[in-house]
Formats: C-alpha cells, structure tokens, sequence
C-alpha cells in the first residue's frame, strides 16, 4: 500500500495504490489537476474565463474543457436543473470570487452587486464537431460541482491503468476508485474534516460530500455559503447541510450531494428514485441513511 | 373388405384437417417467439444509442442492476481516506 497526501486547489489530495509502492502515481493526478485547472479554473486565466468573458460567443475551447462542461451540462439535466453550471455569475456576487481564504479575508461590508439574469443551464452550448463551447450573455459558467470529482475519477482511472493496481485518488473529499481490490477501501465519512463522522467501505464508484458548513464567510446581509440554489440565486436554506452519496462514479456522487442540497426537504425522496445510497444530514444535525447506506437513522 | 371409397375420402379429409390445425398452431407459437426476440433486441439498441442521453440511462440500469459499491466497514477500521466537505 502506498500513500501520497499533498495541498492543491485549496484542499487535501491524496492517492493509494494496493500492492507495492509506485512512483509516479502522485505526478499522474498532479499533471491532470493542472491540465484542469488551466481548462476551466474559475480564480485563474483558463479557457472558461474566455468563455465567460466573451459571452454570448461560442469559443473554440481544448477537448479537455468540451468534456468538462459537457459534464456539467449532463449533471444539470439529470437533476432538473437543481445542480446548474450557468449560477457562475450568482456565486461571484455572493462575494466567492476568488481562493476561499482569500474570500474570508475580504470586506464584508462591501456590497456586491446582484446578477439581473437567472441560471439557466439550458442556455449552454456545446459544439462537439467544431469543439466549441458558448454561454448566453449575462450568465457565467461554473464547473465546481462536477470539475473536481471528474478529475478524481479520471485520475484513479489513469493510475489503476497505468500501474495496473487497484488506486484511491480523493480531491478535497471526492473519493473515487478504480480496479479491483480484495478489500473495501476504508473512507471516513462526515461533515467537515476532523468532525463527527464515520467509517464505512468502498468497492467501486466514487463517493462525494457537499456540505454548507464548509466554505462559509461573511457577507453585508449575514453568512454566506457556496452551494446557491439555480432557482433564487441565493445559498441554500440548509433543510439538508450535509449530503455523502455514493455513485458509480464520483461525477454522479457529486452531481447528487450538491443536488441534495438545493432539494432540501424532497431530497430524500429524489435520491432514492435515482437509485444512489445516501446520507443526508438535516439542519437539526441528524443523519439519515437513504437507500442502501449502511447503517440507521442517528445523530451526527 | 374394401372400404367404401367415399368413407375413405372421408376419412383422409379429416386427417390433413387436422394436420393442417397442428401446423398452423406450431407457426403461431414460432412466430410468436421471433416476434418477442425482435422486441429484446429493439430495446438492447435504445439503450446503447450514442448522445448524452444514451449514455446516462446506461449508467442508471448500473446503479439498480449492480447494487452499492458503499458496504459497513469493520468496526476496528483504520480509514484511508476521507469524504467530507472542504
């Protein structure tokens, strides 16, 4: 078993091979988490920034950033609409535009101003024969739902091949897998890092954790958090605070846990349809196991 | 004895009768059966058809056909990762 933990994109990555220790494995999910980062960072100069800016022209953009967002574009229609990569313009103006510690460091009496047009994911389009990407004027797109457990996924794929070992690769709490391992990998689940939590095992697919206890700063009118509801344009209500899905990919896992927040109260109803095991945290702190997750209802 | 000639016309009409009745009934059963394999094979190609859409319904019979890959983890586990918002 090997192990390779470091910082990146604000958050903790970490790969495992089984078996014997590899090198390399780490330089394989550091070289994709910079390739993504120059396709559609949001903080930094990458091809989404020139989408956004030129609005409502359609870009021509690298085969890397058309999967991205066609990605996003995929998860936004599986969810109703509930997880929309176009609230980009929604969650500047809440004031994260910029590193989340950097965002915690601003003045949060500065007033921000309020975006006039409403997400619309289905104002995205997408050019697969010509490779470009477009968004309509007045919305901006934003990938964090689905950039950063694509990546995770993509990287265990690209270490289980390449070595050909079963591999764990996490990216500030996206988990993925890939290969077969003998034993369950064991993830710690919870909320936020070092809070109440537990323990369960992993075989396959991806498991991801959204959260509005984390990523949380002050704005004018109160605390803000990153999770903005497409249909207000405003952070969620914390009906649900937490939700872990486990998905056959982390993609799905994401795509879910962010959706479960902005379903609030129906998202339980809404998971199990769509066949994922769960565990949602309500605003009261207790946790409810949807679909097969292991385990009862009980406090966080 | 002979048999008269008009029992044994008689008798020969009611035997392809009823060979007639077995053979139409053995084709309605193979017909029916091809028909029933044709519409297994229709719905195999919807599900593999190419676009985004095509690609999600697959993914959705894998979640129901090949249950959870997130099973209970020995109660003296060491965990080797973490799921948790960041």
């Amino acid at each position: 078993m090997s192990t390779r933990t470091w910082r990146d994109w604000s958050c903790t990555v970490r790969v495992i091979t089984a078996e014997e220790a590899v090198d390399g494995a780490a330089a394989v999910v550091a070289d994709l988490m910079a390739d993504v980062e120059r396709a559609v960072s949001r903080f930094r100069d990458s091809e989404l920034g020139v989408v956004n800016d030129l609005a409502p022209r359609i870009v021509p953009v690298s085969g890397l950033t058309l999967e991205l967002v066609e990605t996003a574009v995929a998860a936004a229609r599986r969810t109703d609409g509930a997880v929309d990569p176009t609230v980009g313009q929604h969650v500047a103006a809440w004031g994260y535009d910029a590193d989340i510690d950097v965002v915690r460091e601003q003045d949060a009496d500065a007033p921000s101003p309020r975006p006039t047009r409403r997400a619309d994911w289905r104002r995205v389009v997408v050019d697969r024969d010509l490779g470009r990407v477009g968004v309509a004027r007045g919305l901006r797109l934003d990938l964090g739902a689905t950039a950063k457990a694509w990546t995770a996924d993509e990287a265990a794929r690209r270490v289980a091949a390449r070595y050909r070992r079963p591999a764990l690769v996490e990216i500030g709490g996206d988990v993925a897998v890939a290969g077969d391992a003998v034993d369950p990998w064991q993830v710690r689940v919870a909320e936020v890092a070092d809070g109440p939590g537990e323990v369960v095992g992993l075989t396959r697919g991806g498991l991801a954790t959204s959260s509005t206890a984390a990523r949380r700063w002050r704005t004018a009118s109160g605390e803000a958090h990153h999770v903005i509801d497409p249909r207000t344009g405003a952070p969620t209500d914390d009906a649900v605070r937490s939700a872990t899905v486990w998905a056959p990919s982390c993609v799905e896992a994401n795509t879910f846990s962010t959706a479960a927040l902005v379903w609030g109260r129906s998202a339980a109803a809404r998971l199990e349809l769509a066949g994922v095991a769960a565990r949602l945290v309500d605003r009261y702190g207790v946790v409810r196991p949807v679909g097969p997750w292991p385990g009862g209802e009980r406090a966080a | 004895m002979t048999e008269n000639p008009r029992l044994q016309l008689l008798r020969r009409a009611r035997l392809t009768t009823a060979a007639i009745a077995v053979t139409a009934v053995a084709g309605t059963a193979a017909l029916t059966a091809a028909a029933s394999n044709a519409t297994a094979t229709g719905n195999t190609g919807t599900g593999t058809s190419t676009g985004t859409g095509g690609r999600h319904a697959t993914k959705q019979q894998g979640t129901s056909q090949g249950g959870t890959g997130v099973v209970p983890a020995p109660a003296t586990s060491q965990p080797q990762a973490s799921s948790n918002a960041s």
